[in-house]
């Protein structure tokens, strides 16, 4: 069981992580489409 | 819906974001830390690491159905193209063969963790694992295909013509199990007639992560039509 807690330690960082990068991708392209109009 | 126009209010796109995060990490914790290992009586090989490695699925088995639905979005979106000429169309048909063939290595490198758990080799020639990389050098080939013409109307019209005939390796895919001698296991116990051979709680843990990798592949195509869109309008602007 010790070994899957810290898999899902690793899953979890690596999960927020892939949300974190997905909400940033958004604000950038929010930023060059107000840009371009 | 004008693909042209995909500008997803802020607020919306961070809800549903949030949403995802919270659907994956409580199917994780549950494929992880709640759920027991597997019952020996359910193996149907003799393969003692596939008490706890089953797990593997839960991280696996939901990206096969996005690999479909991002296939059909595809064909939709090629055979719109040839019929209207709309360069949306084409936009759409690329971004999901894009996506399809990110799932698609998820599922080639999960597939050979669980193969390699299960029958003691990652690579087995298995029909189910083999037609899933037949998949992969069908979009590899429809992404080379487009990186190969410069010219916008050829290219569309050419990968259009590929993802339509392209389509032909899902259903293969999907059947490949059954019509061929496998050792895959099927989700579906269609020898007993008793429906889903999984218990509740584990389908309950396959759903969630279900639902959320299909709701990654929605915000993922959202986002890559937008790029598309940006660089098609920059390219249009410098006379590229």
């Amino acid at each position: 069981m010790e070994e899957f807690k810290s898999i899902f330690a690793v899953a979890a960082i690596l999960w927020t992580g892939v949300i974190i990068y997905l909400a940033y991708i958004d604000a950038r392209l929010r930023k060059l489409e107000k840009k371009s109009g | 819906m004008n693909l042209n126009e995909m500008k997803l209010e802020r607020k919306p796109f961070l809800v549903l974001l949030l949403v995802i995060y919270v659907v994956v990490m409580v199917g994780m914790y549950r494929a992880l830390l709640l759920l027991g290992p597997l019952d020996p009586s359910l193996l149907r090989y003799d393969a003692d690491p596939m008490r706890h490695g089953y797990k593997i699925f839960f991280f696996s088995m939901q990206n096969a159905p996005v690999i479909y639905i991002a296939f059909l979005v595809t064909l939709i979106g090629s055979v719109m193209y040839l019929r209207t000429r709309a360069v949306k169309w084409d936009i759409l048909a690329s971004s999901s063969a894009k996506l399809a063939t990110l799932f698609c290595t998820l599922v080639l490198v999960n597939g050979a963790i669980f193969s390699n758990l299960a029958w003691g080799a990652y690579w087995n020639w298995d029909p189910r694992q083999t037609t899933v990389l037949f998949l992969w050098f069908i979009l590899a080939g429809y992404h080379s295909l487009r990186l190969a013409i410069r010219e916008e109307e050829a290219r569309a019209r050419l990968s259009a013509v590929v993802g339509i005939l392209g389509f032909v390796g899902v259903p293969l895919t999907h059947i490949s199990a059954t019509i061929w001698t496998s050792n895959h296991p099927q989700i579906y116990d269609r020898a007993s007639g008793a429906g889903f051979s999984l218990d509740s709680s584990t389908l309950l843990t396959f759903l969630l992560m279900l639902i959320g990798a299909v709701a990654l592949y929605a915000i993922l195509l959202w986002l890559t039509i937008r790029i598309k869109n940006l660089e098609r309008s920059y390219s249009h602007r410098s006379g590229g």
